[in-house]
């Protein structure tokens, strides 16, 4: 009978839905009579703690009281204020973590690494190119720089070798491997900083391509922080419209008689690949233009870089979304809302 | 008309395609030459091709003499387009429900390249899924 009001009870605290089903905590102490000590019949006070170095349990309940309780059915609940702790728990040296906390400095410095590297991109750019001959990648540049062991593979080959070296000036020779031994390690190093910086096409980066990112940094950086300052109407877009359109002109002038420059010395066939390497480049920098509207009439504004669109797009300039198409394709206009311009920065 | 587009004979063919493409994204039109529904798609293939082949190539598969992927990918429609980048399938919000392919034919050809220029940045920023710039959600289906 008792239990069956027991039973009653849990089931509308059920349904009560004060706890879900798997929470386990424990405030369910004040639901029933918790057992006073006082109530426990026969405790005897502690007489002597040991008997001849044999350890004497006194009598009473006093011990189990601070872990726990009894119900009034004589049922004992350890209290659950000591959470359950894994085995793994005990092997940490607290103090050590404390430690690790007074000083959150040590953290920043490992940060840092990662934060001083935008800055630092500018120098492992311009360290890259020192080392990096035009129209040449990362991995080429390492192997050149590395490789030229691997060409002698036969004994004749590398016989061959030992006498030609036994005849010619050695010290010259070494000399230049083992700059181009500096080379190759300082090459990797940089490359695996840009790596580390989550840029994970680092090794394929080409000559034409750092100094074309070099180049960019800066007006890009720009243009960044222009848009905060004022930028509330169309016509301050309209404003801005003029602005980037003589940036973007001048983005536009400078890599392709750099690039042309740079192919200048080179071989033709080399050259080839430069100039649809410099077009890739071009592609790699989408520009848009937009209207407000998507009528024949409406002004179209523009062009912008995609990086700028996302600033807009991301800072809400365009609630309702605006109409927008990529400059060089002519194509149509697409709603921005189903653009993610993050997809072509 | 699609005698430029290669045309994928196996399973085993079309896995190699989808697996072996490093750079591009891999587009595939399931279907039959002779359907009217696919002769429209392989037409606009074919004129995007060209302009497409640094970033995307095209095979065709005949659901009839390949079946293999007929279950796996649901092909029951006259003419689907699914697309791939590094062995992995890409999927596009159309608006149209169906994120999985492209299952009507596309007449539009920037249409078409302008998604799959979406589908290839989407993919080499490592989406699995990416919004096609049209919303296709009225257009064909209804």
């Amino acid at each position: 009978m008792f239990q069956d009001e027991v039973v009653a009870e849990e089931q509308s605290k059920r349904f009560k839905g004060k706890h879900s089903l798997d929470s386990d905590e424990e405030d369910e102490v004040d639901k029933y009579d918790v057992l006073k000590e006082d109530d426990i019949e026969g405790q005897e006070e502690a007489t002597l703690d040991f008997d001849e170095g044999v350890q004497i349990t006194p009598f009473n309940m006093r011990e189990e009281m601070e872990e726990g309780h009894f119900d009034k059915n004589g049922t004992y609940i350890f209290d659950k204020k000591d959470e359950v702790q894994d085995n793994w728990m005990d092997n940490i040296d607290w103090v050590r973590v404390k430690e690790r906390e007074k000083n959150p400095k040590r953290k920043m410095d490992e940060d840092s690494d990662e934060d001083d590297a935008p800055l630092d991109k500018k120098h492992i750019y311009t360290e890259m190119l020192k080392i990096l001959e035009p129209g040449e990648m990362v991995t080429k540049a390492l192997r050149r720089l590395g490789g030229n062991k691997g060409k002698f593979q036969t004994a004749s080959q590398r016989w061959k070798a030992k006498k030609l070296k036994g005849n010619k000036p050695v010290t010259k020779e070494s000399e230049a491997d083992a700059g181009n031994k500096e080379k190759l390690l300082e090459l990797t190093s940089l490359a695996d900083r840009l790596i580390s910086d989550g840029d994970m096409e680092a090794y394929e980066l080409t000559f034409e391509k750092i100094n074309y990112l070099l180049k960019h940094k800066n007006p890009k950086g720009k243009v960044k922080f222009e848009i905060p300052q004022d930028a509330d109407s169309d016509d301050a877009l309209d404003m801005f419209a003029e602005n980037f359109d003589e940036n973007e002109k001048k983005d536009k002038v400078e890599p392709e008689p750099e690039s042309n420059g740079a192919s200048n010395g080179k071989k033709i066939e080399e050259k080839g690949k430069e100039v649809s390497e410099a077009a890739e480049e071009d592609d790699d920098t989408v520009k848009w233009e937009y209207k407000w509207e998507n009528k024949e009439t409406a002004t179209i504004h523009g062009p912008f870089t995609s990086s700028q669109m996302l600033t807009w797009t991301e800072e809400n300039f365009f609630p309702d979304g605006v109409f927008v198409r990529k400059v060089d394709g002519g194509g149509e206009f697409y709603t921005s809302k189903r653009i993610d311009f993050d997809l072509y920065t | 008309m699609s005698y430029m587009l290669q045309h994928l004979h196996n399973g085993w063919q079309v896995d190699q395609a989808i697996l072996s493409e490093e750079d591009r994204a891999v587009i595939i039109r399931f279907g039959h030459d002779w359907d009217p529904a696919c002769m429209v798609m392989d037409e606009t293939l074919y004129r995007c091709a060209e302009k497409m082949k640094n970033f995307a190539v095209i095979y065709l598969v005949d659901i009839s003499k390949v079946p293999d992927f007929n279950k796996m990918y649901e092909l029951y429609d006259p003419c689907t387009c699914m697309f791939f980048y590094r062995n992995k399938h890409i999927m596009i919000d159309l608006g149209t429900g169906n994120n999985n392919k492209i299952n009507w034919p596309m007449e539009d050809v920037q249409e078409f390249i302008d998604i799959v220029e979406t589908v290839y940045r989407g993919a080499r920023k490592g989406r699995g899924l990416v919004v096609s710039p049209k919303d296709y959600s009225t257009k064909y289906r209804y």
